[in-house]
């Protein structure tokens, strides 16, 4: 098993899931959160 | 985590302390700042400051005093200084609430389908009431509903916070994993779910509840988006270092968001139906001579020693339609109705929960009852240590429990002397239709099973009260009492 996946809180996807599921402006919200992360790690 | 159930600390900050010890519920130890503790037969809970100006905020909504008012909320109280000191509350417990006693405490797996649906619904309802006053709630437990009689209540008053502005809900997966899923997979796939969560008691995760539905089955409501879609964001969703609760905030989540989800969610469960096949034991009683025949005889024997007895508690074993189980709820505050046929207990929920009436039923297997378990085998009691009924009902059952489960007659007496209530116990004897349908496929092994010697092992820990033959022929009834009450 990877050993980080023993620490990463699989709630973090239905948190997503709540914004995803909330019409047009719940998409805009998935958008800037995963442009976020995009710019994170960058 | 003090997992003794007692939290030991120093009183006053004299020179002599006092040691002061506060039994907390052994089940109540994952929310810290709202423990439940009991003291003769009273609940209380210790609240830290933080939980308690949640609490003070939450209880002056007009929604929180409406469902109070009409049960749906435990009733609950701040305790005076006076109860305070008599309880020898420790200084940094902030202020103790005092709730209501639910009579008897069940679990969702003991639940038939209609129980865990209602529990699902008044959860949301509450949630929907609750963000739009600025709360939300912070965990989404079945377990924070119990039923009264047959009506859900909502216990975990601690629950309660107020809504962070752009915070998503954070209890959302919780809810899938205990309520919806559950429910989904008895809807749509015929998946008894009791067994599932009585083994996991966490419930069933999105990954897992996919692997059971069929790929027609994520065209039905609450599937795809709920099931399939949170599978698969929890796979993909890398480890992060920041926080997907902030990074989601920034990026101009709001609670619009979650009222949607919640309505969407409230009119899936709304329509949720189950059809349970059609069980042999959901017509026994219409369609067998004995039970014809002996049936107005037992209502009167039931009637007559409830009149009598006066029981606070009944626990009917075998329930089956319940029709016992409805002439005791006329002189019992509380009926635990027990059967292991889920459609039975649901057919009987169903009426019950129409009615409002006072009994209780559940899916137990009497020969394996709901053990101890959970953190250290003491967050979930089992069920004989959840109250002790003042009258059981055993009706139709010993010969299941000795001829087809194989459990030696003296060991049933004594269970059911353990449970510490006057017994009304039927017996079929060897000559009865359906004991004779028992053994005909099976060596009779069973020397043990006979009138006299289920009268002797009774005399050795119930003194007869009254005994009748019933009309059939075949079998007897009887009303002991226990010469040692527990």
């Amino acid at each position: 098993m990877n050993v980080m996946l023993a620490y990463f809180d699989p709630s973090a996807g239905s948190l997503l899931l709540q914004a995803l599921v909330g019409g047009f402006g719940g998409i805009m919200v998935v958008g800037r959160y995963l442009w976020m992360q995009l710019r994170g790690h960058e | 985590m003090n997992t003794s159930g007692t939290l030991a600390v120093t009183g006053n900050s004299d020179s002599n302390p006092v040691p002061f010890a506060m039994n907390f519920d052994s089940g109540s130890f994952r929310d810290r700042s709202a423990r439940v503790f009991t003291s003769g037969d009273q609940v209380y809970r210790a609240m830290s400051a933080e939980a308690f100006i949640n609490w003070q905020q939450v209880s002056n909504q007009a929604f929180f005093q409406k469902r109070s008012l009409n049960g749906q909320i435990v009733g609950t109280e701040e305790i005076s200084a006076i109860e305070r000191a008599k309880l020898s509350i420790p200084n940094h417990v902030a202020a103790v609430l005092k709730h209501e006693r639910i009579t008897f405490i069940s679990y969702p797996y003991e639940w038939s389908f209609g129980m865990l649906r209602q529990a699902a619904l008044l959860h949301l309802e509450i949630l929907i009431d609750a963000v739009t006053s600025g709360q939300i709630l912070k965990d989404a437990s079945p377990y924070n509903v119990q039923f009264r009689g047959s009506q859900p209540v909502f216990i975990d008053i601690g629950s309660f916070t107020p809504l962070v502005p752009g915070e998503p809900w954070l209890a959302y997966r919780q809810f899938c994993e205990m309520m919806l899923f559950p429910l989904l997979l008895q809807a749509y796939r015929g998946v008894d779910f009791q067994t599932i969560l009585r083994s996991q008691l966490e419930g069933i995760p999105a990954r897992q509840f996919i692997q059971w539905m069929r790929w027609t089955d994520l065209f039905r409501p609450g599937v795809f988006t709920n099931g399939w879609l949170q599978a698969k964001l929890e796979q993909k969703t890398q480890a992060t270092q920041t926080s997907t609760v902030r990074d989601l905030q920034s990026s101009g989540f709001n609670s619009q968001f979650i009222q949607r989800m919640l309505k969407n969610l409230n009119r899936i469960i709304e329509r949720l139906k189950w059809a349970p096949r059609r069980t042999q034991w959901m017509s026994y009683n219409d369609t067998l001579p004995h039970v014809a025949q002996d049936g107005q005889a037992k209502s009167e024997f039931v009637r007559h020693v409830c009149q009598t007895s006066h029981p606070r508690m009944v626990w009917d074993l075998g329930c089956n339609d319940g029709r016992y189980s409805k002439i005791a709820s006329e002189h019992a505050s509380v009926v635990v109705a027990m059967d292991q046929d889920h459609a039975c207990v649901e057919r009987l929920f169903n009426t019950s929960f129409e009615s409002r009436s006072n009994i209780l039923p559940l899916c137990i297997d009497l020969a394996n009852t709901s053990p101890a378990q959970g953190w250290r085998g003491r967050e979930r009691k089992r069920l004989e240590d959840r109250g002790r009924p003042n009258l059981v009902i055993c009706l139709g059952i010993i010969h299941h429990l000795v001829l087809a489960a194989n459990i030696p007659l003296p060991d049933v007496i004594d269970w059911l002397a353990s449970l510490g209530g006057d017994l009304i116990l039927e017996f079929p004897s060897k000559q009865d239709a359906m004991v004779r349908a028992l053994l005909r496929n099976k060596r009779d092994q069973y020397e043990d099973y006979s009138l006299e010697h289920l009268e002797s092992e009774l005399q050795k820990q119930f003194r007869i009260q009254q005994r009748q033959s019933l009309p059939s022929g075949a079998r007897t009834l009887f009303h002991a009492i226990p010469i040692h009450p527990v």
